[in-house]
């Protein structure tokens, strides 16, 4: 019998700054959901030692909240940044793709699932409108996980989903 | 004609901020100001809020380092439940910080060496920025990249084991920490964690040195540079122990000057306001902290990696204090004033981080059962500690509803205000004299100024992390000559 992937939802974000603590949210719902194969991680930001992880899975899933102008939610496939955007203690999750390539020398299938967020301020809870898009983006990657194809992430990845 | 240059934001700095480097007539740099330009009220935040709450409510200021401000707001609300001042916990308690906040200190002073500084030191700030960045060293040197990952995992394992989670951790409680070590992680990161001998304390002992060693042998070939970017005299603030010990997580308040005298002596960490005061200026939103006595114009003073070492007298881990002793022989036991050298220093306290957590995963307190202490309440808490960049102050006050009625946060990066502002101004003396036209290396050479100070301006503005970079080149009459951005 074929194993499923060994995949990991990584949500990441400040949940004490409203629609920012998407990306968590998100990977919390995962989580309870216990798929077989899915493993989540959550954290305020990604870091170098993320190389580390992916490089332990089949596939990875970013997780995080945008201001971009996206319709709910918005799922890509993400590619390697050697353009390295790096502040003090961040990185972006291109980057970390890329570190994991060049220090493992593997580049897992990788996608970005953006939650939009209305608002950003220090304060507990999402607004409701982020609540909404997170939830259908969880019901949408849940969906995915379950059928536990790495095909069905690439077809999905390609179209525009809403 | 004279000039104006705006250097906004800085690409490896954290935060959002601009700098502005003022020329004459001739060319010549008169003036450089740090610029700090969002401002989000997180004291007011807190207001309002269950004091119990605030150590991890303030971990909401930012997720840059959410275990310094933990650690503080807990200390303070020690006081509050009548738990001490720093003092009065149970050995587990106090030792579970502690080790909580060396993983902080090894993860935080890793990532700073190798991910944002060693970039410039291996391929010098002229070079390309492609390549000036840790992708360039991960291709070069990929095996001190991949020692870097795991002395940074490791770190980050000893905060989950010790904070309870990775986001908005409990580990510290009002009077004590919610749980021990058990003997499972214990072995784990004595032995390696998931076996991986790699990820063992030793081997960060181990990997310490040579990161030291690494730095230590660039010195040598690059003297003038380490000795002579951004370097000024300065006063040097930080907490030490009592009998003059580095300590990290807790001490009194000493200071010395110029010349290594003393002029702040031991003062109790609750008497704070009678050492500090905080100065306005209409063109940035981070105040100027300064020695009260001294007043704003003498008193302003330098924090973190190498005011801490210019003002303790010894450290207390012996591999560390051997570095220590080779540090301060470089200048003759006088202070050290020289910017770049805060790389010295924090690999020297990087080395005392990994020493630290081996000693204290080694002590069978950890595994005790007496958590937290209560004792008599009242209605202030002062909790200070020495963060990664430098000093961390908490203070707060609650009513008896046990609601904060005030809040003051004063942030190891407002702390090296004043010093940052003199770093960009010594970097843009060297580079940008007699320009008229902004470079790159020009532009970098004031990121490794702020660089060396391991700012994290987002918190010091209690704004979330957003640092692009832009340089505008002004004239004497304002009018904008060259302007040039990147990561905006």
């Amino acid at each position: 019998m074929k194993s499923p992937p060994s995949v990991l939802v990584y949500g990441f974000g400040n949940p004490g700054r409203e629609d920012d603590g998407a990306g968590v949210a998100l990977a919390e719902r995962i989580r309870a959901a216990a798929l077989p194969g899915v493993t989540t991680d959550s954290n305020y930001q990604l870091n170098v030692e993320d190389a580390l992880l992916l490089s332990e899975h089949d596939l990875v899933i970013f997780a995080d909240a945008t201001r971009n102008p996206v319709d709910g939610f918005r799922f890509s496939r993400l590619e390697p940044d050697p353009s390295v955007s790096f502040t003090t203690h961040a990185m972006s999750p291109g980057s970390v793709l890329a570190l994991c390539t060049q220090l493992y020398g593997k580049t897992p299938p990788a996608y970005m699932l953006e939650i939009a967020g209305v608002s950003f301020e220090l304060r507990e809870g999402m607004t409701a409108e982020g609540e909404k898009n997170a939830l259908a983006a969880g019901r949408f990657l849940k969906g995915l996980l379950e059928r536990a194809d790495i095909a069905d992430f690439e077809a999905v990845a390609s179209l525009p989903l809403r | 004609m004279a000039q104006k240059i705006t250097i906004e934001p800085v690409t490896r700095v954290e935060g959002h901020g601009k700098v502005t480097i003022h020329l004459d007539d001739n060319h010549q740099v008169t003036e450089s100001r740090l610029h700090i330009v969002e401002f989000r009220g997180f004291e007011r935040f807190v207001c309002g809020r269950p004091f119990w709450e605030a150590p991890v409510l303030v971990q909401r200021l930012c997720g840059i380092c959410p275990v310094s401000h933990h650690l503080a707001a807990a200390k303070a609300m020690d006081m509050l439940v009548g738990a001490g001042d720093g003092n009065g916990l149970t050995p587990v308690a106090e030792k579970m910080r502690r080790l909580m906040h060396y993983g902080q200190i090894f993860q935080s002073h890793v990532l700073h060496f190798f991910h944002l500084a060693s970039p410039d030191l291996l391929f010098g700030m002229d070079a390309d920025p492609e390549r000036r960045n840790v992708i360039g060293v991960i291709l070069e040197h990929p095996d001190l990249a991949k020692q870097a990952v795991l002395m940074r995992k490791y770190g980050q394992e000893i905060i989950a084991a010790t904070a309870g989670k990775k986001i908005h951790g409990t580990g510290a409680v009002p009077g004590g920490i919610n749980k021990n070590l058990s003997l499972e992680d214990r072995d784990a990161f004595l032995n390696g964690i998931n076996g991986n001998p790699d990820l063992s304390a030793d081997k960060m002992i181990e990997w310490s040195e040579a990161a030291l060693a690494l730095l230590l042998d660039y010195h040598s070939s690059h003297t003038d540079f380490l000795d002579g970017f951004a370097t000024f005299p300065s006063n040097h603030l930080s907490l030490v122990r009592p009998d003059g010990a580095l300590d990290l997580y807790h001490g009194v308040i000493r200071a010395v000057d110029p010349e290594g005298k003393r002029i702040v002596n031991d003062v109790d960490s609750r008497d704070y306001l009678d050492v500090v005061e905080e100065e306005v200026r209409s063109w940035s939103y981070m105040k100027f902290p300064y020695i009260k006595k001294l007043g704003p114009k003498e008193g302003w003073y330098r924090v973190g990696p190498l005011a801490r070492l210019n003002v303790c007298d010894f450290i207390p881990s012996p591999k560390a204090q051997a570095a220590f002793e080779q540090f301060r022989a470089y200048t003759k036991g006088k202070p050290n004033h020289m910017s770049m050298h805060y790389h010295w220093a924090r690999l020297i306290e990087t080395l005392h981080a990994a020493e630290m957590m081996k000693e204290l995963l080694l002590d069978p307190d950890l595994q005790g059962t007496n958590l937290v202490t209560k004792g008599e309440r009242c209605g202030e808490g002062i909790g200070l500690l020495e963060a990664p960049r430098g000093t961390l102050f908490h203070h707060y006050r609650v009513n008896e509803q046990d609601l904060i009625t005030m809040c003051n946060l004063i942030v190891s990066t407002t702390n090296n205000n004043e010093p940052m502002n003199r770093a960009v101004n010594a970097a843009a003396v060297a580079q940008m004299t007699g320009k008229a036209e902004i470079t790159e290396p020009m532009m970098n050479a004031v990121e490794v100024a702020i660089r060396a100070y391991d700012p994290c301006l987002s918190c010091a503005t209690h704004a979330m992390g957003q640092m692009p970079l832009e340089v505008t080149l002004y004239d004497a009459a304002g009018a904008v000559v060259d302007q040039q951005r990147k990561g905006m």
